[in-house]
């Protein structure tokens, strides 16, 4: 090769690198919108972690996330928080790993007699806050949220808020990757939710859109098979235009003669009863917690709960008007530590969350309620109360 | 022009980052090649004789000196059409078949398809691989190796060709085949450059031949003049005391028991001193050609590089 | 022309050799296990189905491409083969190309082949419910319930990422190749491929008003002048289709002008390097 061949290649080096610096610059602000995924510096191993630097991020999440399940399965709940935590920093599109964890937290920490750890259900929200932020444009974690905000939480104001959102969102199916309308159930959960708020003729609203929606996605998937949800949604309109004129007419006649006691038995362990003249199904909610219990706020997910706190959440049976119930919590001293002075016990019965044909006698919101004693109105709901004020050595 | 190869004062060292000193492999070397002619370098194993044949082929780069090859600098890509290479042990691609492999070089020297095939036949055909042309080279012995070799080195016609080595480690009929090709070379024209530390093939083959040690040219010249003027023993029976008397004179070294004599002349003399002899009575016996070989010179040669 | 054929020797070079095709089945294999993970949510089997496809064409891609690297042009020089081929009619950048673009197709081919087995696993498994149908004889609902996934032409735009990816690290270990011996090559590849592959992080650092001032040069040095592998990490939104990902083929374009002026100042620094290399 000649010297002004060699000096000529040399010479045009200069002009490329400019423009690989050039095309640089241009790259790496477009580039962080496809590389969502946070490197962590949790320990994962030396080998996962040289793999996420790689751009194996997802290859690495989906390996955790499958031997999470194996913890999953030897019951190893604990271990699976600081996984899900790690997969969606990892990738945060894993909306099924929110979903799951969100759940464990909800649902899976529990004590010896099967009551959830309710100190987890603020991080479980959070989780959910940040899977939703991470992704706002499907219905997913907008359903799942609203869903445990329905159904262990019970706080219904909440759940109608996300499924609200989930119902203005479309699904994408997984075998095609395309977008597509998300599934009927999620109109008609909405529905129910407005319903178990009291909110009646919202929930009317909603079953007349739900079986225009349905409509649609009979026509466009095709799918005559799915005529079955535009039924079925039909008859829920009409079962609840039905009730709520049979129910109009109810007035304050019932008295369900409401009362609770509580007694110690030992160190931690209690019975509680009482009566309530409804028919067998409804249900008391029991809350036992410190008395300056205030629920932990999380702005960033995080499973790292306040473990002085102690709130314990039963919902006691009502068999032939009455209710009863030994609460042993000695072997759960880690989920109720009982470090605070004084603790209120509270017995309510709610009539928005008792089932139909507890309804069919009281209303909606306990509008046929003729309790004197006990009598809460919140929310235009007629409830019925009753609290205790608990020294520390009282249960103890 | 008349050179096939002119090469000045060529010089070639390596530095050994092992030892830290320079080794230097080629010395100075001032050497011409002839067109034409097979010209047989010779060297004992690390004279430096496959340094030059690298530095020739623009393989490697001298440290100080020239060389022109049919005119050209080293690996200049016009030259490369006209020469070729046999390396010392040649490998080659094993993956490929005789046949694959040589069309492989062929396609190198740009030959298009269909005169590829004909040629690549006739090459395998010349040195007996036809039978084994679709077997990876993986499975060749190492003679049919060098004879692959030999037929990359002929598939551009090449003016000029580089041998390095071309029967080391090859079984005596080998040895037989390799020489007839490189006299054929010779009679079809081309100028080979053979290196060589086997001088009995160098000597069959040559015509002019040059000793390289340790880098430096000790001797070049041709053959023919370098075997001259070296002394022939003769023996013979019945030879008159004169005539023994006579030859003496000439002799470097005589001696006789009973009329019957052995004497060592120069080469130029061995007709005379035949035919004194065998006119005045005498039976001649034996004419053995001087001990002195190539052998002998080379052996010389290096030791006196040696001693020096 | 010349760089061709040596190209096209080095192409069958490397597809006769057994390892490539063990690196092929090994990528098959990982994918297939992914496969095996049907306790899983059905979309978070495709998700990590997904992952491990992409993920698995470029592990066993690394190697294939490393490997090749770091040996093309020093296995002909430690084998003495290139005394026959650069003594003949051959430019000696015409080698470096040729073998280049050898190990290039060489590496295409086994992408492509990895990437397609790939492809079929993924159609596979979004079709699971056809091939039930099939499976008891019932083909009247395979043709109806059969999906030709929209998803399959943003598969290929990451295989082809991932290609270019590794397109780069070959040109990078055989620019290297021409001065460095084998084993120091491996680790120098090695290396930087890790430094160009953390680029959100050099980039990050490079930002920072914590990072100390002399520091910062040096990660804007990295992440501007070594080859930035992170580019090509593109997986993310192929994975998740629902995400929004605006510009990206935009951006994956500029990824492969990218490439493609890097590969040539490799190859220019290699060339100009192997034209003094003796050999
Ligand atoms: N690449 C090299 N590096 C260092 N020394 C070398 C190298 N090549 C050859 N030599 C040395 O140069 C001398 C000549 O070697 P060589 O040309 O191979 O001899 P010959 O071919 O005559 O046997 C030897 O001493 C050898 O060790
Ligand atoms: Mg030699």
């Amino acid at each position: 090769m000649s010297v002004t061949a060699r000096r000529s290649l040399l010479a045009m080096l200069v002009p490329l690198l400019a423009l690989v610096v050039w095309l640089q610059v241009q790259l790496d602000p477009m580039r962080q919108r496809y590389q969502p995924g946070k490197v962590t510096n949790i320990e994962i191993g030396t080998q996962f972690v040289a793999a996420t630097l790689i751009g194996l991020k997802e290859v690495v999440a989906g390996l955790l996330w499958v031997r999470a399940d194996e913890f999953f399965h030897s019951g190893n709940y604990a271990a699976v928080i600081p996984i899900v935590r790690i997969v969606t920093w990892l990738d945060p599109h894993q909306i099924d790993v929110y979903d799951t964890g969100a759940w464990h937290l909800s649902y899976n920490f529990t004590d010896s007699q099967e009551r959830s750890d309710r100190r987890y259900i603020p991080p479980a929200q959070a989780l959910y806050r940040e899977g939703i932020a991470n992704n706002p444009d499907i219905y997913d974690l907008y359903f799942a949220q609203g869903w445990m905000n329905f159904h262990k939480v019970l706080d219904f104001k909440k759940a109608i808020e996300a499924f609200t959102e989930a119902n203005k969102r479309p699904a994408v199916d997984p075998s095609t990757g395309k977008k597509r309308m998300r599934p009927q159930f999620v109109g008609h959960t909405l529905a129910h939710a407005y319903r178990k708020d009291g909110q009646i003729d919202r929930a009317i609203e909603q079953w007349r859109q739900n079986i225009k929606d349905n409509e649609r996605y009979v026509r466009e998937s095709g799918d005559p098979g799915e005529q079955v949800m535009v039924d079925v949604a039909r008859n829920n309109l009409n079962q609840l235009l039905r009730e709520k004129e049979e129910r109009s007419r109810l007035k304050p006649v019932k008295d369900a003669k409401f009362e609770a006691q509580w007694q110690f038995l030992g160190p931690r362990k209690f019975r509680v009863f009482g009566t309530l003249d409804l028919p067998t199904g409804a249900r008391v909610r029991l809350v036992l917690r410190d008395k300056d219990f205030k629920e932990q706020e999380f702005q960033k997910f995080s499973w790292d709960i306040d473990t002085n706190q102690t709130i314990l959440i039963d919902d006691l049976y009502v068999r032939d008007g009455r209710f009863s119930r030994t609460i042993d919590i000695e072997r759960d001293v880690s989920i109720y530590p009982l470090k605070a002075e004084q603790y209120v016990m509270t017995f309510t019965f709610n009539p928005l969350t008792a089932p139909d044909f507890v309804q069919d006698v009281i209303g909606f919101k306990g509008e046929g309620l003729a309790d004197q004693k006990y009598l809460v109105v919140r929310n235009g709901v007629r409830m019925l109360e009753k609290s205790f004020l608990i020294k520390r050595n009282q249960l103890l | 022009m008349e050179n096939a190869i002119e090469i000045r004062d060529l010089t070639k060292s390596f530095h050994s980052v092992l030892t830290g000193e320079d080794v230097i492999a080629v010395d100075h070397l001032t050497l011409d090649i002839h067109r034409g002619e097979i010209f047989g370098f010779l060297g004992p194993n690390g004279a430096g004789k496959t340094t030059t044949i690298k530095m020739l082929l623009g393989l490697i780069f001298p440290t100080s000196g020239t060389a022109s090859i049919l005119g050209y600098p080293p690996g200049d890509i016009e030259v490369k059409r006209k020469i070729s290479y046999l390396p010392e042990s040649p490998y080659f691609y094993e993956h490929l078949s005789g046949y694959e492999v040589l069309d492989f070089y062929a396609t190198l020297f740009g030959i298009p398809a269909a005169e590829r095939k004909k040629k690549v036949d006739e090459l395998l055909d010349l040195v007996g691989l036809s039978d084994n042309k679709h077997k990876r080279l993986r499975h060749y012995s190492k003679g049919m190796l060098q004879r692959i070799g030999l037929a990359q080195a002929l598939i551009n016609d090449p003016d000029l060709l580089f041998l390095d080595e071309p029967t080391s480690g090859l079984d005596p009929i080998a040895h037989l085949d390799i020489r007839d090709m490189i006299l054929r070379l010779r009679d079809e024209g081309r100028t080979v450059f053979l290196s060589s530390h086997q001088l009995s093939d160098v000597e069959m083959v040559c015509d002019r031949v040059s000793i390289l040690d340790r880098g430096k040219l000790m001797r070049v010249g041709s053959l023919k003049e370098m075997l001259a003027g070296k002394s022939v023993e003769i023996r013979a029976e019945r030879v008159r005391d004169d005539i023994f008397e006579k030859v003496k004179a000439h002799s470097s070294d005589a001696f006789t028991v009973d009329g019957a004599i052995r004497v060592r002349v120069e080469q130029s003399f061995v007709n005379e001193t035949v035919q004194m002899i065998m006119q005045t009575g005498g039976e001649i016996t034996a004419v053995i050609p001087g001990k002195r070989t190539l052998e002998d010179i080379f052996i010389e040669t290096v030791r006196e590089g040696t001693v020096s | 022309m010349t760089a061709w054929v040596i190209a096209r020797n080095t192409f069958g070079e490397a597809i006769r050799k057994k390892i490539l095709n063990v690196f092929l089945i090994l990528a098959l294999g990982s994918v297939l296990i992914s496969l095996t993970f049907t306790f899983l949510e059905f979309r978070q089997q495709v998700v990590i189905l997904k992952s491990f496809g992409l993920g698995m064409v470029q592990f066993w891609g690394l190697f294939i491409a490393i490997i090749m690297g770091i040996s093309l042009i020093p296995a002909d020089i430690e084998q003495r083969t290139i005394y026959t081929i650069l003594s003949k009619p051959v430019k000696r950048y015409e080698y470096v190309l040729g073998r280049f673009l050898g190990g290039a197709i060489t590496l295409a081919v086994n992408v492509a082949l990895m990437g397609a087995a790939f492809l079929l696993v993924f159609l596979l498994k979004v079709n699971t419910r056809a091939l039930e149908s099939l499976a008891s004889l019932d083909f009247g609902p395979f043709w109806t319930s059969w999906v030709w996934s929209g998803e399959v032409p943003g598969l290929i735009g990451g295989i082809a990422m991932v290609y270019m990816k590794l397109l780069l690290l070959l040109a990078v270990a055989v620019c290297f190749s021409t001065f460095a011996t084998v084993t120091v090559n491996f680790f120098l590849s090695s290396a930087v491929f890790i430094a160009g592959s953390i680029s959100s992080v050099t980039e990050a650092m490079s930002k920072s008003p914590n990072t100390p001032i002399v520091l910062r040069w040096l990660y804007a040095a990295v992440h501007y002048v070594v080859p930035n592998f992170g580019n090509y990490d593109v997986q993310n939104p192929i994975i998740h289709p629902e995400v929004p990902a605006a510009d990206l083929s935009l951006y994956m374009w500029k990824a492969v002008f990218y490439g493609l002026a890097y590969t040539i100042i490799l190859l220019v620094v290699g060339v100009l390097v192997f034209e003094r290399k003796e050999v």
